[in-house]
C-alpha cells in the first residue's frame, strides 16, 4: 500500500507536484464564488441590500483570499521565489504564454474585484477605514474614485464576468497547452475547469455563508445557488464522458493514457470514487432523493458542499497527476 | 474632458506596452525569425558504442554540476545472445525544435531561440523557475541546475566551444565520430552531407515540433509492432 502510494505521488514525467492542484482548485473558487455573488445581486429583490446578504459577504471573502491564496502557493513552488517579480515585469516578452497572460489577467482581475467590493461594501468599508486607518480617506480624491466606480457598476460587472470566467478557463488553459502530456493536450480541458470552478465556488460560497453568516435556506439567492449547482455539475460529468470518448478515438497515445489514468491505480480509483462518485453522484442523487424538509437542513446543505469540494479538488489532482504520467 | 481623459488613458497604456516591451529586451516574436545559421546535430546510432565520454565532456565544458546532466546515453536492453549481445544507444539531449514547446509556454522570455543560431537557450538570469518548460518538453531533457535554480539543458556549447569558433564538446570528445554538428543553412556543411546520403529519423517528429537532432537509426533484428 505504502509503496503503491510512493508510487502515485512519485514518478520520472512528474514535473508539477500537488501544490500546484490547490493552486487550480482555489484560482476555481475564486473565479465562480464571484460569478454565483453577481448573480445573486442581480437577481437580489430592490428592498435587500447586496452589501447584507451572507453569500455576497462570503463571495466577497472567498473572490480576493483564494486568488491571493493561489498565487502566493504559485510564488512559494518557484524555485526562484524572490525572482516572481520578474513574471510581472516581462509579462509581455512572450505575447503567446498561457501564464504570462495568466499573469496579465490576475492583474485584471484583482483591480476590477477590489474595486466592485470597494463599492458594494462601501459603508462597511469606510467604518473600517475610519476606524484604523484614517489617513486613507484623507487621500485627496479617494471619495472621487469611490464615486466613479458606483457610476460604471454596471460595466465594472459585466467585465467582471468576463474576466471571472477567463480566469476559470486559464486554470485548463495551463495544463492544456502542454503538449507534452495527451491527457493535458485536450481542448475540453479548459472547460472541464470552468464546469468544475463554477461548482466549488458556488459550494464555498455556501459553506462559508452557512456556517459564519447564518445563511440558511430561506436566505435570497440561496435557492438561486442550489438551483445552479445541477446543471453546472451534470455538464461536469458530461464534459469528462467527453474527455474519455475523445480520448479512446484518439491517437495512439491518447488511447494509452486515458486507459492508464481511469483503467487501475491509485488515479483510477480516486477519479472514480473520489470524482465521479463522491464529487457527481452523490450530491446529484442526495439532490433528487432527499425531501425537501430534509434539503433545508443546515447539516444536509453543508454536506452536499463539502462533498462537492472534495469532488473538484480530487479532480484537480488527479487531472494534474494522472495527466503527468503519460508523456507523448 | 471625456475627450482628454480617453487621450490619457490611451497615451498611458501605450507608453506602459512600449516600457515593458522596452525592458523586455529579446522579445521571443523577435527571435522567431531565424536569419543566420540553423545548427543541428545527427546522432549515428550504428557508430555510438555507448562509452560516455560525450557525457563527461560536455559536464565538464559547461560546468554541469552534478546531480543533473544535459546529456544521457540510453541504452537498451541487450539483444542477441552472448557473445553475440549488443546494445542500441539513445541520445536524450535537448532537440533544439525549431516550434519549441519550451519556449512557447515560458511567461517570462527566459527561454528562448536565438536567432543567430537557432540554438534554444536559456536565460537564467531572467528564468524565474516556474518549471512550465520542463513540463513542457516532450523530450524531458531540461532541468532545474542545482546552483543557480534556473531551467538548464544543452545550448550546443552556445557559451562555451561555439563561442570560442569550437565544436560542441560532445562532437569534439566522440572517438567514434558518431556525432555530427553543423549549419542546416549551408548546403555544403558535413551534416547537411551526411543527411543526404544516410537515412535518419527524428523523435517524436509527429508533435510538431521540428525537431533539430537527426538519428541514424540502428535497426538490426528489430521486429516490433
Amino acid at each position: 500500500m505504502r509503496e503503491s502510494l510512493q508510487h502515485a505521488f512519485h514518478f520520472d514525467s512528474l514535473v508539477w507536484h500537488w501544490p500546484i492542484a490547490i493552486y487550480l482548485f482555489v484560482l476555481g473558487i475564486s473565479s465562480g464564488a464571484m460569478c454565483l455573488a453577481l448573480l445573486v445581486k442581480w437577481k437580489l429583490p430592490a428592498s435587500q441590500q447586496a452589501a447584507k446578504n451572507p453569500l455576497i459577504i462570503a463571495a466577497a471573502i472567498l473572490v480576493p483570499s483564494m486568488i491571493i491564496f493561489g498565487l502566493l502557493i504559485l510564488i512559494f513552488d518557484l524555485t526562484k521565489p524572490l525572482h516572481f517579480w520578474k513574471v510581472i515585469v516581462y509579462q509581455f516578452a512572450n505575447p503567446a504564454s498561457v501564464m504570462g497572460r495568466g499573469v496579465t489577467l490576475f492583474i485584471a482581475y484583482q483591480v476590477a474585484t477590489f474595486a466592485w467590493i470597494a463599492w458594494v461594501f462601501k459603508e462597511e468599508l469606510h467604518r473600517l477605514l475610519q476606524r484604523f486607518m484614517p489617513w486613507v480617506l484623507k487621500i485627496p480624491g479617494i471619495f472621487r474614485l469611490w464615486d466613479f466606480i458606483g457610476k460604471v457598476e454596471k460595466q465594472l460587472e459585466f467585465v467582471i464576468v468576463i474576466l471571472a470566467l477567463l480566469l476559470g478557463v486559464y486554470t485548463g488553459f495551463l495544463l492544456s497547452a502542454l503538449t507534452a502530456y495527451p491527457l493535458l493536450n485536450q481542448p475540453v480541458l479548459p472547460l472541464l475547469f470552468l464546469a468544475s470552478g463554477l461548482s466549488s465556488g458556488i459550494a464555498a460560497t455556501i459553506l462559508l455563508a452557512t456556517t459564519f453568516f447564518s445563511a440558511h435556506a430561506n436566505t435570497p439567492g440561496m435557492a438561486l445557488s442550489h438551483r445552479l449547482e445541477p446543471p453546472v455539475i451534470c455538464s461536469e460529468l458530461l464534459l469528462l464522458v467527453i474527455l474519455i470518448i475523445g480520448m479512446k478515438f484518439g491517437g495512439e497515445m491518447d488511447k494509452v493514457a486515458i486507459a492508464a489514468a481511469i483503467s487501475g491505480g491509485f488515479w483510477a480509483n480516486l477519479f472514480w470514487i473520489g470524482v465521479i462518485a463522491i464529487g457527481i453522484i452523490l450530491p446529484l442523487l442526495m439532490n433528487q432523493i432527499a425531501p425537501l424538509r430534509v434539503k433545508h437542513r443546515k447539516a444536509f446543505i453543508l454536506s452536499s458542499a463539502i462533498l462537492t469540494l472534495a469532488g473538484v479538488m480530487f479532480l484537480r489532482m488527479f487531472i494534474l497527476y494522472a495527466g503527468q504520467m503519460t508523456p507523448a | 474632458m471625456d475627450y482628454s481623459r480617453r487621450k490619457f488613458l490611451a497615451g498611458l497604456g501605450a507608453t506602459t506596452m512600449f516600457a515593458t516591451a522596452g525592458v523586455a529586451g529579446t522579445s521571443v516574436v523577435q527571435t522567431l525569425v531565424i536569419e543566420g545559421k540553423r545548427y543541428a546535430m545527427i546522432h549515428d546510432e550504428t557508430l555510438c558504442i555507448g562509452c560516455d565520454a560525450c557525457v563527461d565532456a560536455c559536464r565538464e565544458t559547461n560546468n554541469v554540476p552534478a546531480g543533473v546532466t544535459r546529456l544521457e546515453i540510453i541504452r537498451s536492453e541487450p539483444r542477441g545472445e552472448f557473445p553475440d549481445a549488443d546494445y542500441k544507444f539513445f541520445r536524450k539531449s535537448c532537440q533544439h525544435c525549431e516550434d519549441a514547446p519550451c519556449v512557447d509556454v515560458c511567461p517570462t522570455g527566459a527561454s528562448f531561440i536565438d536567432k543567430k543560431t537557432g540554438i534554444v537557450d536559456v536565460n537564467a538570469d531572467r528564468c524565474i523557475g516556474c518549471m512550465y518548460c520542463i513540463a513542457a518538453c516532450p523530450y524531458k531533457v531540461r532541468y532545474i541546475d542545482p546552483v543557480t535554480k534556473a531551467a538548464d539543458k544543452c545550448n550546443f556549447c552556445r557559451d562555451t566551444n561555439l563561442a570560442k569558433g569550437q565544436l560542441p564538446a560532445c562532437v569534439q570528445s566522440c572517438p567514434q565520430q558518431a556525432l555530427v554538428f553543423g549549419d542546416l543553412n549551408d548546403p555544403d556543411s558535413e551534416i547537411v552531407k551526411t543527411l543526404q546520403q544516410k537515412t535518419v529519423y527524428r523523435y517524436k517528429k509527429s508533435l510538431g515540433t521540428k525537431p533539430k537532432m537527426f538519428r541514424v537509426p540502428d535497426l538490426k533484428g528489430e521486429i516490433e509492432l
